[in-house]
This record gives structure tokens, sequence and C-alpha cells, in this order.
């Protein structure tokens, strides 16, 4: 099967500092994928690059088999990838409902948004709030909500498990596998080794600016090493 | 010339209609910084532009309303490719910007010395009514423009906060990257606002021009105004562009009535300099501007 998502060694840089130092990586339809990777990694910086807010010097990004790479960030989005980023990054002056209809790009998508309230149902009461008054689990749910609503075939997911409380982040694992079974493809970074290995079905791991080992969930079940080697931690 | 209290409110509601054509070109300033980033310091010049070709459309076709139709269609026509090709490339480099509309503030100058000439003219009022008010007698076209001014105003205000695209400008005002990734094109909207923002100066122009006089440096007395408003209401924060306009015009037109005008500027500088020791982000600015 062709890759939904395919990224081709790509090379980024801050400046003169050289982060991404020839990432390849790929998500089929359908499949949760995870990058691990220590703080520094260049998970994040991944993520940005493939989404157009940073271009590459190098290297190709392939969604759907076109080559996306130098499209600005808007139109990555609507080609049908979204993006929930560290830190949620709302809008925090508009209301809930304002930061929904940022996403609601086509016409007619009413029903979507039933349907990301059956998914999100404490955003429902919560439509005329600001969303910086929001608590951090809604904030989240709001951020997904947000990605949700631009119909992506793919979500980027940014540490969305930073700051929840432990029934949050079970929460949050419910509403990925959710998405899942309705066949959504997601790509997620995380820190939390037992969060990603609960959902994701394959795994990618980053050291200093490259991926250094890849396997499934069931290649990891025996390979406690690799945790320790890539991530410095006990698993 | 009206005595007691009726000489004091009409000095009060001079200046608060004052306040409103200048809450009308501050909005656009205001707009144009919060969503841009950009200090356009060829704001004013673009009020001028549009009290200019009001005195042009009011020669040649001898009808006011006309001009309030069209002129804000040519400002719009020029400001649209101005921010394409002469901000868009220093777009992020808020110094740069800044030095290019000091520029553009020049040429639109000098492009109105040359045509228009060095000497003030002055338009005839549209409306030549007057209203008596507490014994005083009070034109009617001041009291119109009061009015034009409001409504345009309301209306910006629900585009911005009622309509989808008001929601997107606002979105790129508050997280332009994340305005992106969501999908909206950020520089339609940038143009837009720029656009927006100008005609909102242009229409303040042709309003002030039967008020005022028409010269090619009166955009400086009103750009040093709208900073301060903007300042004082906090940058970026729209409500607190127009309350500051409101309140800064009406204490300076109550002022003049004891003061020199040029006293009465001094004391907008003193309230700003007030408000600035008190609240540095100024009255509606989140403490991070």
């Amino acid at each position: 099967m062709m890759a939904l998502l395919k990224v081709e060694d790509i090379h980024t840089y801050y400046g003169d500092s050289y982060v991404l130092q020839g990432v390849s990586l790929e998500v089929k339809r359908g499949e949760v994928v995870a990058l691990l990777g220590r703080n520094g990694a260049g998970k994040t910086t991944t993520l940005r690059t493939i989404m157009g807010i940073i271009k590459p010097r190098r290297g190709k990004i392939l969604f759907k088999g076109v080559d996306i790479t130098p499209m600005p960030a808007f139109k990555v989005a609507r080609m049908g990838i979204g993006y929930v980023p560290q830190g949620r990054r709302l809008f925090p002056e508009m209301t809930v409902l304002e930061n929904l209809k940022t996403g609601m790009r086509k016409k007619g998508n009413g029903d979507k948004l039933d349907e990301i309230f059956d998914l999100f149902p404490a955003l429902k009461d919560r439509l005329s709030q600001k969303a910086s008054t929001l608590s951090g689990g809604e904030q989240q749910a709001l951020s997904i909500a947000r990605a949700l609503l631009t119909e992506p075939e793919i979500l980027l997911l940014d540490e969305p498990t930073t700051g929840l409380m432990p029934l949050l982040v079970s929460r949050l694992r419910e509403v990925i596998e959710k998405l899942h079974e309705d066949g959504m493809a997601i790509l997620l970074v995380e820190e939390k080794v037992p969060f990603a290995l609960s959902v994701a079905e394959r795994l990618y791991f980053m050291v200093k600016g490259k991926i250094a080992y890849e396997g499934s969930r069931r290649d990891l079940e025996d390979k406690r090493d690799v945790f320790i080697r890539y991530l410095g931690v006990k698993n | 010339m009206p005595e007691g209290v009726g000489f004091i409110l009409f000095y009060l509601i001079n200046g608060l209609i004052w306040g409103l054509i200048i809450a009308l070109i501050s909005l656009g300033l205001s707009l144009i910084f919060g969503v841009m980033g950009i200090v356009n310091m060829a704001h004013g010049d673009i009020y001028m532009i549009g009290a200019v070709l009001s005195f042009y459309f009011v020669s040649l076709f001898g009808n006011f309303w006309i001009s309030l139709l069209i002129v804000p269609l040519i400002v719009a026509l020029i400001a649209a490719p101005t921010e394409r090709f002469i901000l868009r490339p220093f777009e992020g480099h808020p110094s740069v910007t800044m030095i290019a509309t000091v520029g553009i503030s020049f040429i639109l100058q000098q492009v109105a010395l040359a045509t228009f000439g060095g000497i003030p003219k002055k338009i005839s009022s549209p409306w030549e009514v007057s209203f008596d008010f507490l014994g005083v007698s009070y034109p009617g076209y001041r009291l119109l423009v009061a009015a034009i001014s409001a409504l345009i105003i309301i209306g910006v205000w629900l585009f911005l906060y009622r309509t989808s695209l008001g929601i997107l400008i606002r979105a790129s005002m508050q997280d332009k990257e994340m305005a992106s990734a969501m999908g909206i094109n950020v520089n339609k909207v940038l143009i837009g606002t720029f656009v927006l923002g100008s005609v909102l100066a242009a229409i303040g122009g042709v309003l002030a021009a039967p008020i005022s006089q028409v010269f090619y440096l009166m955009g400086n007395d009103v750009i040093l105004l709208c900073f301060i408003v903007v300042i004082v209401g906090g940058l970026g924060s729209l409500e607190g562009t127009l309350i500051a306009a409101l309140l800064l015009s009406s204490v300076e037109g109550a002022m003049a009535a004891f003061l020199t005008p040029t006293e009465a500027r001094a004391m907008i500088f003193i309230i700003m300099v007030a408000v600035l020791m008190l609240r540095p982000q100024g009255l509606f600015g989140s403490n991070s501007a």
C-alpha cells in the first residue's frame, strides 16, 4: 500500500543549527505511528517541517503522492493534514466556538460539529467561553477538535499528554482509539513512552536529528534495551 | 458665541464628533498594527489623500456624496498593490516595514504637493443645515459625520466579531503561524487588512474634508493623535482604540473651551504620560504587549 505521508531524507536548519539531519519516515492510511525521542531530538521540528511552517533545505515530503515540500502551511493544511501543536496554541482571545470555526473551511459541515461534540462533550457547554479560560484538558480537546474540523486524513499530534492528569490521559487514549477506528491516520510525537506504546502500531525513535530505530509495537515487546539505548528510560 | 453650560457642551460635542472620526482612522491603524505588526507611518497621509481626492471629485461632479463612495474604492486599489509589492517583501521585519511606510508617507505628501499644491483649500459643507441645541446653533453636517462614522465603526465591529471572515482576521491577529496551519491563507488576510485599514483612513479624510481644510500636510496632525489613541488604548486592542479615541477627543474638545488648541493638545500628551506610567500596556492592552 502506498504511504499516505512519506518523508524522504529531510534536512532542516534553524538559522545555523542543523536540527534535522536526514529524517525519513512514513505513515500509511489509517495507521497510528509514534515518534519518540529525548528533548531536542528534533521531533517537533519534524512535525513543523511536514506542516510547511519551516522549509527543509534538502529532502522531500509526499502526501497522497503529491510533493508538498514547497507548499505554504495553509495549503498543506487544506491538502488534509491536521496539526495539533505543542502547547495547544489556541486563539486565546476568541471563544471556543470561534476557535472551532477557524477550522471549518468547507461550507455546510455543521454535522461535523455534532461529531466533534460526541467526541468532546465538555466543549458543547463552553462554546461562548474564551479559550484562555478553559482547563488544560479542555484546551487540549479544543486544539484536537479544531484540527479535526479541517477534515484531515492525518493528524499530527505534538505531545498531547503534556500537563494532563492521568484520568485525562486515558480519556485522550480513548479519543485516539476512536479516531483510529474511524480510519484516521495519526503521527504522534510523545515523551510518555507507555502512552505511545498503548496507542501506536509502529514507532520511530529519534536521536539528534536522525531516525535511530524503527519497529512495530510487537517488535519492541521483547526489546527493552531499545528504550534504554535511545531514550535512556526503562519501560 | 454660545455661553455657560451650552458653551462647554458645544466644545464637548465638537470633541466627541472629532473623536468618532479619529476612532475611525485609529481603528484602521490599530488593525494594521494588530494583524500585520506594521507601524504605518503613512496612515495619516492616506487620510490626507482621501480628503484631496474628495476635493477633486467635488470640483468635478459637484457632488460630495459621490466622492464618499468612489474615493474609498480608489484608495483600496492603491493600498492592495502597496501591501503586496512594498510591504510584503519585508513581512516580519517591523523596523524595515516602518521605514518603508515613512517612504510611502513622503511619496504621498509630495504627489499631493505637486498636483494639489501647497495652499489649503476648503470644501463647502454638503449639508447646509443647522440644529438649535441648548441655545447653540450646530452645523448638521457635523452631526451627520458623527452618525456615518459611528455606523461604519459598528459595521467594522460586526464584520470582525460576527462574520467568519472576521474570525479569520482575528485568528491571524493572535497567532499567524497557527492560523496558517489551520488552512487560513494569511497572505490574503494581510492584504485584506491593509486595504480595510487604509479605506477607513480614507473615509475619515473624505468626511473630515468639509470640516477642516484640505492640505497636503493635514495627515501629520491626525497621525500623531491616532498614535496617541492607539498607545493609550493599548497596542493591538480594538476596543481600547475606540474608547481612547472618544475619551481623548472629548477631553481635548472640552479643554479647548478654556485653553488654546496647543495647550489642549498638551493635555492629551499629559494624559498619555499618566496612563503609560500607571498602565504601561495601555488601557486595554495585554501585559505581554
